[in-house]
């Protein structure tokens, strides 16, 4: 690891003037899991690291006078683990959760770092898209909110500009009768995924009103599809109706290949089967309710 | 430079460090505790496994200011007056160890999950173990060394309330 100056603010503004200052050649630092790697293996190298861990507002969690709920980007998946906070319908979300490396990453591990990074392989960033969340950056310009479907740009690329700094990500308040799901694979518990498919399904009176399917891992950046939800759009949502959504998602979605876990023909099946299983659970948690 | 004040295992150390150094750099070589290991130095392999603040981390993986004003444990907090602790015990009972290198981050894993979850399944044991790896025991004799501890835990936990109504 290069050598940098570590910054530790006690405010937001004073961290926002750090960032203003330093522009790129800084680095916010989270909860640094993938972070620290970069910097051992001088794949970033910043001159000043700006850490965030004495931000007390951005480590909570709490629903917002509009029904959003707000969770601070340093919270971390520990925390919104036990918070409570995560209702039924944020399935998807409590789902990737559980997936995400082991205990150990997930004690330290945050929901805005792991955005910020948009490493293709990363979980969060596929629900936070399958919902399209708001994300409210902060900079010595003011706040902007900018939607998950527009924040992740590309290979560990993000829409934030240098001296921008995550503080809050909003997941909407989602309509009655919503479910979602995230389904991941990986040849190892806590792995990277190969492929991943995050749900969300909102029924009236047995028929699909609303629902989306991002597909994690077969490109660059988390990928929206929008065959399969058309699919589903205003009919009574049936199992068979399901397996066409998959098959539809198989057809649109061509995931890159590459050396280690497979070809894109290989990866398209779990395409149709992890959109089977993330819309049918989706489907099954709205029956029960969602909220 | 950056000065940090952090305790670990109940003593208080501060220094004057370089801002690079790894939690698992300052506990070993400025607080010369050399039980936790470098297995892959990059937050994979849980041989570094330490408590900060109630809560498992990979010391590896953590920049040492962030244990700044912060307690940590290390594998060396769990023996007392060279007693071996109860999960220590039960490791040593079952075989849960072989070359020994990965046992240190283990143990750690092992004393957070019954910290949190004192009557583990095989399956919370599995889980809560797989951020660390071990290359020789094949982990069946790990999960058997901390079920053994739970029921040890559990049954010494059973015995004090009775002797203090009995006491009472």
């Amino acid at each position: 690891m290069r050598s940098f100056e570590y910054f530790r603010p006690t405010s937001l503004d004073e961290a926002v003037t750090l960032m203003a200052k330093f522009g790129p050649k800084a680095r916010v630092l989270a909860g640094g899991q993938s972070l620290l790697n970069m910097m051992k293996l001088r794949i970033a190298s910043p001159e000043y690291l700006v850490d965030l861990c004495e931000l007390g507002d951005l480590r909570t969690a709490q629903v917002d006078s509009k029904g959003r709920l707000r969770i601070g980007a340093m919270v971390t998946y520990r925390q919104m683990q036990t918070s409570g906070l995560l209702s039924a319908a944020y399935g998807a979300v409590s789902d990737a959760l559980e997936v995400i490396a082991d205990d150990q990453i997930r004690n330290v591990g945050t929901l805005g770092g792991s955005c910020c990074q948009a490493d293709p392989h990363g979980d969060t960033p596929n629900v936070v898209v399958a919902f399209n969340a708001e994300l409210e950056a902060v900079s010595g310009k003011g706040r902007r909110t900018i939607a998950a479907r527009e924040f992740f740009t590309g290979l560990l690329q993000t829409a934030l500009a240098p001296e921008e700094i995550l503080a809050n990500i909003y997941l909407p308040k989602l309509p009655a009768s919503t479910g979602s799901a995230y389904e991941k694979f990986a040849w190892r518990k806590g792995d990277y995924a190969i492929i991943s498919a995050a749900a969300v399904v909102t029924l009236n009176g047995g028929k699909c009103s609303q629902a989306s399917l991002v597909i994690g891992s077969a490109q660059s950046s988390p990928l929206l599809v929008e065959s399969a939800p058309r699919v589903l759009d205003g009919k009574q949502v049936t199992a068979e109706l399901i397996q066409q959504a998959a098959n539809t998602a198989f057809d649109e979605v061509e995931p890159e290949a590459d050396a280690i876990y497979g070809s894109s023909e290989y990866k398209k099946e779990l395409v149709r089967t992890l959109t089977e299983r993330s819309l049918r659970k989706a489907w099954q948690r709205a029956q029960q309710g969602g909220n | 430079m950056a000065r940090i004040s952090t305790k670990i295992n109940g003593k208080q150390y501060t220094a004057d460090i370089d801002p690079r150094t790894l939690l698992l750099d300052f506990i070993r070589d400025n607080a010369n505790l050399t039980g936790s290991k470098r297995g892959c130095n990059e937050g994979k392999c849980g041989a570094c496994t330490v408590i900060l603040d109630g809560l498992t981390v990979k010391a590896c993986n953590l920049l040492a200011m962030r244990a700044h004003g912060k307690e940590v444990l290390t594998i060396e907090s769990l023996a007392v007056d060279g007693h071996l602790s109860p999960l220590q015990e039960c490791f040593h009972e079952n075989h849960s160890l072989q070359c020994g290198f990965c046992t240190a981050g283990f143990l750690m894993s092992a004393k957070y999950l019954l910290a949190n979850n004192p009557s583990p399944s095989e399956a919370e044991i599995r889980d809560a173990i797989h951020g660390n790896v071990c290359r020789c025991t094949g982990y069946q004799k790990i999960v058997e060394g901390i079920r053994a501890a739970a029921d040890r835990l559990r049954s010494q936990q059973e015995e004090k309330p009775q002797s203090a109504s009995v006491g009472a």
